[in-house]
Order: C-alpha cells, then sequence, then structure tokens
C-alpha cells in the first residue's frame, strides 16, 4: 500500500511529521504492543514492538549487560509497523523536494530531534533526545535497512549514547586480560578479519564492528551487537569453515554474519579498557610490524568515518574522536596474511602497552 | 582571480565545518560534503591565525618578512580554502597579526590533502558494508 501523494512529507513538514509520529506511538495503546526491556551498555532501552519478529531479531543480536546496575541513561523506543492496527502507513519524502541527509539533520536538530529516512521501505527513524522517547515507523514487521538485520535498533543506540556522552563507535576492538586497543580505518582495512583472527587465537573482543565507548577516568568500549561478519575467503583464511557456524546467515552483501560468542565463548567480552588505537592496514608484510602513528593521523582514520556513518550529533561527534585521538596512543599496524602470527605480534604488544601504560 | 579579501577578517565555516590541531597537523571535516582534510607545512599555522581573526595580509605581512618565497602558496592556499567552504568572510573586525606567532613559519610550503571517500554517505541513504575488492562506499544492491 502506498500512502497518498498528500502524505508526501517535504523539508518544511518534516518536524511536524516527526513529533507527530512520535506523539502518536507515545499514545499508542500498549494493550496490543509487545515489550521488551534490553539492558544495553550503559543504556537501559524498552521497546514497544507491534511484531513479534521484530523483537525476535533484536534480542538474538543485541548484548545485553545484566550483571551491571541500573544504568543512568534511559530510553523508550517504539518500533511500530503498519500491519498493527490502528499504526499509519508510513509516509514517502517528496522525491521532487530533493534530499540531503545533512539538510535533514539540521531541520530535526533545530527542533531537538534526530531521525533517519530509508527511502527503499520507506521507513523513518525518529528520537527527541531531551525526552528519550524513539519511534521507528515501518510498512512491514521486518521493513528495516538491510545493514540493520546484524544491528537493529542502531540509531536509536546511537543517538540515547551520544545524548548520554558515551558513543555508538564504528570501531573493531581487540584485548588481554580485560584491556585492548580500537581498531579504526576504512572499510576493507582488515579490522574485521584481524579481529576474527584474535578471537580465535587467545584474544578478546567486545566488537568487530561498533562498540560502544565511554571516555571517563579511563577509555572504556562496550559490546553492543553480537553478530560478526566475514566473506567466506576472510573466514577460510582463519580456518574457519562455515559449516562450524551453524546459525550463520548471510547478510544482504554476501557476507557471512554469526554469533562470536558461539564461536569463541570465553573470547567475546562485555567490557575493555581501552590503551590504543589500531590503525590496521592489509599489507601482505612478511611479518606484521606496529610502528607509532601520529594523533592526527588517528583522527583522519577514526573521525570522519565514526561520525558520518551515523545520523546526528555530528559535531559533538567529532569532538569526541578527535578528544580520544589525543587521548590515546596511535599505531599503524601492516599486516601479513598469517592469522596466527598477526595474534601474536598483537597480543604482545598489548601486552607491553598494559605494562607501560600501568 | 583571487577570491582572498586580503584585509578582511575569516572564519571557519561552521557549523558545516569542525576542526582540531593536533600538534601542527590540522584535521578538518565538512559535514556537509562528507569531505575532509589534511593540512600539513605552514598551512596549519594560516589555518589556526585566519580562524583566530587574523586577516590574510597580516599573514602575508609576516611572511614577508619571515618566509618570502611561502607568500604566493600561502595565497594560493587561502584561495583554495574559500573555495573549498571550508572558511568565510567574517563581519566582526579582524585582528592584526601578533609578532610572536611569526615563529610559525619554519615549516614546509602549505599543504592540504583532500579525502571525499566518504562523500557519497552525504548524498544518499548512509550504506553501511564493505567490498575489500570494490572499496568503500560499496553502492546498494537493486531492491
Amino acid at each position: 500500500m502506498i500512502p497518498p501523494a498528500s502524505l508526501a512529507v517535504t523539508p518544511n513538514g518534516l518536524a511536524a511529521y516527526a513529533q507527530d509520529r512520535l506523539s502518536a506511538a507515545h499514545t499508542f495503546p500498549r494493550y496490543g504492543l509487545i515489550r521488551r526491556d534490553f539492558r544495553l551498555a550503559r543504556l537501559d532501552m524498552t521497546v514497544w514492538f507491534t511484531s513479534g519478529q521484530l523483537a525476535e531479531l533484536c534480542e538474538a543480536m543485541l548484548v545485553q549487560h545484566g550483571s551491571e546496575k541500573s544504568f543512568a541513561a534511559a530510553a523508550e523506543i517504539f518500533a511500530m509497523d503498519a500491519h498493527a492496527d490502528g499504526w499509519d502507513m508510513p509516509a514517502r519524502w517528496d522525491e521532487g523536494a530533493g534530499f540531503s541527509s545533512r539538510e535533514f539533520e539540521r531541520i530535526l536538530t533545530a527542533d531537538g530531534k534526530r531521525g533517519f529516512y530509508h527511502h527503499d521501505a520507506p521507513s523513518w527513524q525518529f528520537y527527541d533526545p531531551s525526552a528519550g522517547i524513539g519511534v521507528h515507523t515501518l510498512p512491514t514487521p521486518l521493513d528495516i535497512p538491510p545493514w540493520e538485520r546484524g544491528s537493529p535498533l542502531r540509531l536509536f543506540v546511537h543517538w540515547a549514547q551520544a545524548a548520554a556522552g558515551n558513543r555508538l563507535t564504528h570501531a573493531a576492538t581487540l584485548g588481554l586480560n580485560g584491556r585492548g586497543a580500537l581498531m579504526v580505518g576504512a572499510s576493507g582495512s582488515g579490522k574485521s578479519g584481524t579481529t576474527l583472527a584474535g578471537l580465535l587465537n587467545g584474544l578478546q573482543s567486545v566488537g568487530d564492528d561498533y562498540v560502544v565507548v565511554e571516555q571517563g577516568a579511563n577509555v572504556v568500549a562496550n559490546s553492543i551487537f553480537r553478530v560478526f561478519k566475514q566473506d567466506r575467503d576472510g573466514l577460510r583464511r582463519v580456518g574457519v569453515d562455515t559449516a562450524q557456524l551453524s546459525d550463520a546467515t548471510l547478510n544482504w552483501h554476501g557476507k557471512v554474519e554469526f554469533d562470536a560468542a558461539k564461536l569463541a565463548p570465553q573470547a567475546f567480552v562485555d567490557r575493555m579498557e581501552i590503551r590504543a588505537l589500531l590503525l590496521p592496514r592489509i599489507s601482505r608484510a612478511r611479518r606484521t610490524q606496529i610502528e607509532p602513528a601520529t594523533s592526527g593521523e588517528a583522527a583522519l582514520a577514526l573521525a570522519p568515518s565514526a561520525v558520518l556513518q551515523l545520523p546526528g550529533d555530528s559535531s559533538e561527534g567529532f569532538r569526541f574522536f578527535t578528544s580520544l585521538a589525543k587521548r590515546l596512543p596511535a599505531f599503524h599496524v601492516q599486516l601479513s596474511e598469517d592469522g596466527v602470527e598477526i595474534s601474536d605480534v598483537i597480543g604482545s604488544f598489548l601486552e607491553r602497552e598494559a605494562i607501560h601504560s600501568r | 582571480m583571487s577570491a582572498v579579501d586580503s584585509s578582511s577578517g575569516y572564519t571557519i565555516n561552521a557549523p558545516d565545518v569542525v576542526a582540531e590541531d593536533f600538534n601542527g597537523q590540522t584535521v578538518i571535516l565538512n559535514l556537509s560534503d562528507g569531505r575532509y582534510f589534511n593540512l600539513g607545512g605552514i598551512a596549519s599555522p594560516i589555518w589556526n591565525n585566519l580562524i583566530q581573526g587574523h586577516t590574510p595580509q597580516a599573514i602575508f605581512d609576516s611572511l614577508d618578512q619571515q618566509r618570502p618565497e611561502l607568500r604566493e602558496e600561502a595565497a594560493r592556499f587561502i584561495d583554495q580554502l574559500i573555495d573549498l567552504a571550508l572558511i568565510r568572510r567574517q563581519t566582526e573586525a579582524a585582528v592584526g597579526l601578533a609578532a610572536a606567532v611569526g615563529d610559525v613559519w619554519s615549516g614546509e610550503s602549505p599543504q592540504i590533502e583532500i579525502f571525499d571517500d566518504l562523500a557519497e554517505l552525504i548524498f544518499a541513504d548512509p550504506i553501511h558494508d564493505v567490498d575489500e575488492q570494490v572499496g568503500w562506499p560499496a553502492p546498494r544492491p537493486a531492491q
């Protein structure tokens, strides 16, 4: 069902549409909804679903931090699809008006909101950080953006964490005994493959794509999504047969998604103190080399990508990530092709770094 | 012809442009088009002086005294900052360049590295995935 043309949202009507959907969700009768309480990293998130399917997906993909005490930050999200009685089909963006994600962000930020529009579904995600309330309005239960199948509620986590002073961060992690490094850089630089090799060879990780970073007395990275991604060749390089991964699925881009905690139960941990930034590069070197990088190089590898990956709170994100680059020592990592050797070299490095920064 | 008004003050083109100095290396991100920049050589001190309110003329005068061979390149660099919409003219009165900052001109000629590998994120749906062969971002598959 396509909404009538009169429901097309223009730049002028965007703030009003966001407020309308947030209000409609908040006043929607709760008895018809499915409630799930997620204890995420530093964030208590209550989600009301119209669909059990999306609730199951979120339960499968999100890492819950059950042993923690109640967190200061909280958010209430409504995941509503038009199959539910009383919930309208999402409107379409007025294509005649053009679309700029920066302009979209500017309009909503001026009204104290955050948001995202997925053209294909169409679907909308709106969040009011002052109230801690969000709505995801969908045509059908699982019409979330395909790249969010492995990271559902990603944007609400981002906006709620940003409001709390933390950041959902596009980075991978490797550690040893609870202390480790963030691996940053453009996709294709070897972050995920290095993380997987480390997991299988005695190192720990809290994530290979997104983690929640806090900057307090220490820098801490927290797990948020339990699914790791790798292409079949990458899995083969580290000796993993996809047949071993009973719950693996292919994502929209043909990569294998699998539960890291099932592949390496002791290695996937909730939290990790971060002592360094690593800038990996697939160089096919004979031996993996680790050399100092400048804080400016670390900022170039981390900040633009981390800021532009996630809509909203962009200036604050730039300050957060450049501050992180100034605070932590950074190192280039020229990767060999041998996963065991890479893990040994990074493991030894982390051991030294933990001792030196004590 | 140069777009620089030498006697005007210039300021960072906020809120679309954000920048940070790292011990003489400046990293700039333009949030409106997704391009980001790395300033090297004396580009960073020129940038810092401009956004502190010093006029291009004050910078040229200081360079004339200490590094006259870099003046033309400095002018071209400021032109480039305007073309890239990283700075804009400000209405407030500009301040004169303090003599004490003269020793900043000890670096190489101004350099600006321009990165546009993330620019596509600004104009389309955020595209989140990679193909190591294709690079990043990968285009969305047909729906």
